[in-house]
């Protein structure tokens, strides 16, 4: 088919993410309080009633009883009852008398019952502290995590905006997901890294962090370990401080490595608490399902504002962000706090000659949208959003399809003989009975050239 | 795996906790079973379960207590105490600090009314209703806040949850009302878990806004009907199979002695609802005139006669209406007879017990007639009908 396209950036939700993982892997996440309340908000609605429904039920449930609990669309239950069966939070156990039931899976029972009743051992660095002499207020946290993340961001681009530049690890992650690639002995940034930046900031941290999460095992780090971590980080709160006191090696070595991204902030390495930022908290629910949904960034105001004269103002003085714009608009002015830039056939064209599509064009557009441009219905004119896609349809015009020619049949009977042939078993691909021109796909090829030695012997 | 209409959505549960000591000490002692502190459990396990649902699900529980209704949660930040401790176990921070939080307000509420009764010597009749109207306009105000803070391209759905035990409170029927409407108008929906004896008014203000009506059977069992029927919220529930709506009485309680009545009379002022005549409106003190002859009498005092034998006319003038007022009271008079109160309609002279009035000069009728014969005042039962210009294409 069409060697254009390029491989489209896909950001794994948690569900996915699950999903891959194998089952002893997955009952041995459980084993944690945190890690059950993270799948529990990831299951469908209808999937987290039933779970709230058994949870107190000590044995398994009849799966027509369960059947009964809803009215909704067969489907619908079909998809709930199967993201349980897909998760483990629940498996087929036969009642006693013979009908099939389901039995929650018995340590998701007792460590979501734990995080919502109590009991059970402490959550991992909630030990009492003594006041922080160095204590940090949210809006300090905000920007220390930004300012990290950032860092990031202007090494991929090649910025040397952030001066203090980013480790090896980061480095290795990035090569590793294919976000950049070594040309000359340099790291340069491939079209899935134009895709990545143009996400919003909490499915870029979880994209990366699953890409690091890949590569933890050969590093010899636990990946439930790791994991599980993770996921009582993302349900701590803001502004607090934590312990890391009882946290051992690997954990001390994983807490390192999400300092470097912005995720906490340590005041020293060898400090004994932490505090995580916005980027960590609700990591997992904070991932778009799909690129299109007009998700705000909830760590930075919007800035931009788009007129329907194709006019994009920029209210930022971030050298990347305007550098971001300046992948799909043509810039115009620079103020100090405001960039003007334009949407043109040209620049929109060139960007998804990079690789970018409209998609995520709009999807970047909508999540930057200045406050007053988010009291609009829909946020952004209708004309652009229609536009640009019209602009990627536009390079969608040809279509290739491999195929084999027949030509100079010596007679229009020949011709139809083997046209008709071709069309019955639906291989054809084009004709043209004035020249006596048949294509045929490449599939069919030897197919219609035997029929034809057929005939021809016969 | 969130739905697509999941996303930029919260959901706001507002538990309203009927406190009222004296309800309370009686279930205490008639099943000894059943205590104000499990159902406290069991009230936190739901909030918890409605905040687990969901990272953007917010909360709040408010007390209605005898005399007036406090926050449970969220604290006010100036009055938030500082050192927020971790649990001891594995309950995820923000449930032990809704708990806490819980617990801590309501000990306190109740140590408040164990002070106020130890200083008043003899103890006060408490009242055993509770401040739910009170309870509710302020759940009200607060849902109205939050919507009017949540940031722009984000909706929040707010409901109410009435766990309530106490009796109805006639004297709250107005405010009550008043809360009923206003939460429909800002399409915030009313559950009611009842814990005791059934409420008129909660079954009414679930009806009108939408929302689940529960008597729970088996008090023991509360958490499960709360999980089951209370924690789904408004966008769920059409997917689950829930107790059907039970048949909603809507005859209303009269004012005065509580009964429910069919028909009764109403204040024209406040619409008061009495089973009985009464000259003065109780709930808004308005006075009632009737002005008909043969009712005149009676309230201004005077003598009403039907004469039983005509021919002795003369007679009976002498002997009772010759006496002016001041002698008549020295006097042996006939008795006072029964008034009848009924009124009699404009076009057919007939006493009527129900008829049509008209809205503007208060004429009575037996039968609707499009025209008020007094006044010539028009009725129109549709609303005017417009004529649309069409538009010149």
């Amino acid at each position: 088919m069409a060697g254009l396209t390029y491989k489209k950036l896909v950001c794994k939700d948690l569900h996915t993410y699950l999903r891959s993982l194998t089952p002893s892997v997955l009952d041995k996440l459980y084993c944690h309080p945190a890690t059950c309340l993270a799948v529990y908000r990831d299951l469908p609605e209808l999937a987290r009633h039933y779970v709230m429904r058994i949870l107190f039920v000590e044995q398994a449930v009849a799966q027509a009883v369960v059947k009964q609990w809803s009215n909704t669309s067969p489907e619908e239950q079909v998809e709930a009852a199967a993201a349980l069966m897909e998760l483990r939070v629940w498996y087929e156990q036969p009642l006693p008398g013979g009908m099939p039931g389901w039995l929650l899976n018995p340590t998701f029972r007792k460590n979501l019952s734990t995080a919502l009743l109590g009991g059970g051992t402490p959550w991992l660095g909630t030990k009492d502290l003594t006041p922080d002499k160095y204590a940090k207020d949210i809006p300090f946290l905000d920007k220390y995590a930004l300012e990290r993340w950032e860092c990031v961001l202007h090494f991929m681009v090649g910025s040397n905006e952030g001066s203090d530049g980013v480790n090896k690890d980061i480095t290795d992650i990035l090569l590793h997901s294919h976000l950049m690639r070594v040309d000359d002995g340099e790291p340069s940034i491939t079209a899935e890294g134009f895709q990545f930046l143009l996400m919003d900031t909490s499915s870029q941290v979880w994209f990366f962090l699953l890409q690091y999460l890949d590569t933890v095992q050969t590093r010899g780090m636990d990946l439930v370990e790791c994991l599980t971590f993770l996921f009582q980080l993302s349900f701590s709160s803001l502004g607090k401080d934590y312990s890391a006191e009882e946290m051992n090696e690997n954990q001390l070595r994983f807490l390192q490595h999400l300092r470097e991204f912005g995720l906490v902030y340590q005041r020293k390495r060898k400090s004994h608490r932490y505090y995580p930022t916005r980027l960590a908290i609700n990591i997992v629910s904070g991932v778009s399902k799909d690129a299109t949904g007009a998700k705000l960034d909830t760590h930075r105001p919007g800035f931009i504002v788009v007129e329907t004269n194709y006019r994009v103002y920029s209210y930022t003085d971030s050298p990347l962000q305007v550098a971001l714009l300046g992948l799909f608009c043509e810039m115009l002015y620079r103020f100090p706090n405001l960039a003007v830039a334009n949407l043109t056939r040209a620049s929109v064209r060139a960007a998804m000659s990079r690789g970018i599509t409209a998609e995520q064009i709009l999807h970047f557009l909508v999540s930057h949208a200045h406050p007053e441009m988010l009291k609009n219905n829909p946020v952004l004119p209708a004309s652009i959003t229609d536009q640009i896609k019209l602009w990627e349809m536009e390079r969608d015009r040809i279509r290739f399809t491999d195929g084999v020619m027949y030509n100079q049949f010596l007679s229009q009977a020949d011709f139809e003989l083997l046209r008709n042939y071709a069309k019955d078993t639906d291989v054809l691909v084009w004709e043209m009975p004035e020249k006596r021109v048949i294509i045929v796909t490449k599939a069919g090829h030897d197919d219609v050239k035997k029929f034809w030695k057929r005939q021809r012997a016969s | 795996m969130e739905d697509s209409t999941d996303k930029g959505k919260s959901s706001l549960l507002i538990v309203i906790l009927d406190t009222n000591s004296v309800w309370w000490g009686r279930k205490r002692t008639a099943d000894g079973q059943f205590s104000l502190s499990h159902c406290v459990d069991c009230i936190s396990v739901l909030a918890n379960s409605h905040l687990m649902l969901r990272h953007k699900n917010k909360l709040a529980v408010i007390a209605a207590h005898t005399d007036h209704s406090v926050f449970l949660y969220p604290q006010h930040k100036s009055k938030q105490t500082h050192t927020v401790k971790f649990p001891d176990d594995g309950q995820y921070e923000m449930f032990r600090q809704v708990e806490g939080q819980l617990r801590a307000q309501l000990k306190k509420l109740i140590m408040q009314d164990k002070e106020k009764v130890d200083e008043m010597y003899d103890v006060p009749e408490q009242p055993s209703d509770s401040l739910i109207a009170g309870a509710m306009a302020v759940s009200l105000c607060y849902a109205h806040r939050l919507e009017k803070e949540c940031p722009i391209g984000e909706t929040l759905s707010t409901r109410l949850l009435v766990i309530k035990g106490s009796e109805d409170c006639p004297s709250q029927y107005m405010n009550f009302m008043n809360a009923v409407f206003t939460a429909q108008k800002q399409n915030i929906i009313i559950d009611a878990c009842i814990l005791d004896s059934d409420s008129g008014l909660l079954q009414q203000a679930c009806d009108i806004t939408g929302g689940m009506y529960l008597k729970v059977p088996q008090i023991q069992g509360l958490l499960q009907y709360l999980m089951w029927v209370f924690l789904p919220d408004p966008s769920t529930r059409s997917k689950m199979v829930l107790p059907p709506r039970a048949q909603v009485d809507y005859r209303a309680a009269c004012f005065c002695h509580r009964n429910l009545i069919d028909i009764g009379y109403v204040c024209s002022v406040c619409l008061s609802i009495y089973c009985t005549f009464s000259p003065i409106c109780s709930t808004c003190q308005n006075l009632f005139f009737c002005l008909y002859s043969y009712q005149a009498c009676d309230i201004t005092g005077g003598m009403y006669l039907k004469i039983p034998q005509i021919q002795g006319l003369l007679q009976y003038l002498m002997w009772v209406f010759l006496p002016d007022p001041s002698t008549r009271s020295k006097m042996v008079l006939p008795p006072r007879a029964q008034v009848d109160y009924r009124a009699a309609c404009f076009c057919h002279r007939n006493l009527i017990d129900i008829g049509y009035v008209c809205s503007v000069c208060l004429s009575i009728y037996c039968t609707f007639s499009p025209i008020c014969s007094t006044c010539q005042t028009t009725f129109k039962i549709l609303g005017p009908q417009k004529l649309k210009r069409k538009k010149k294409t």
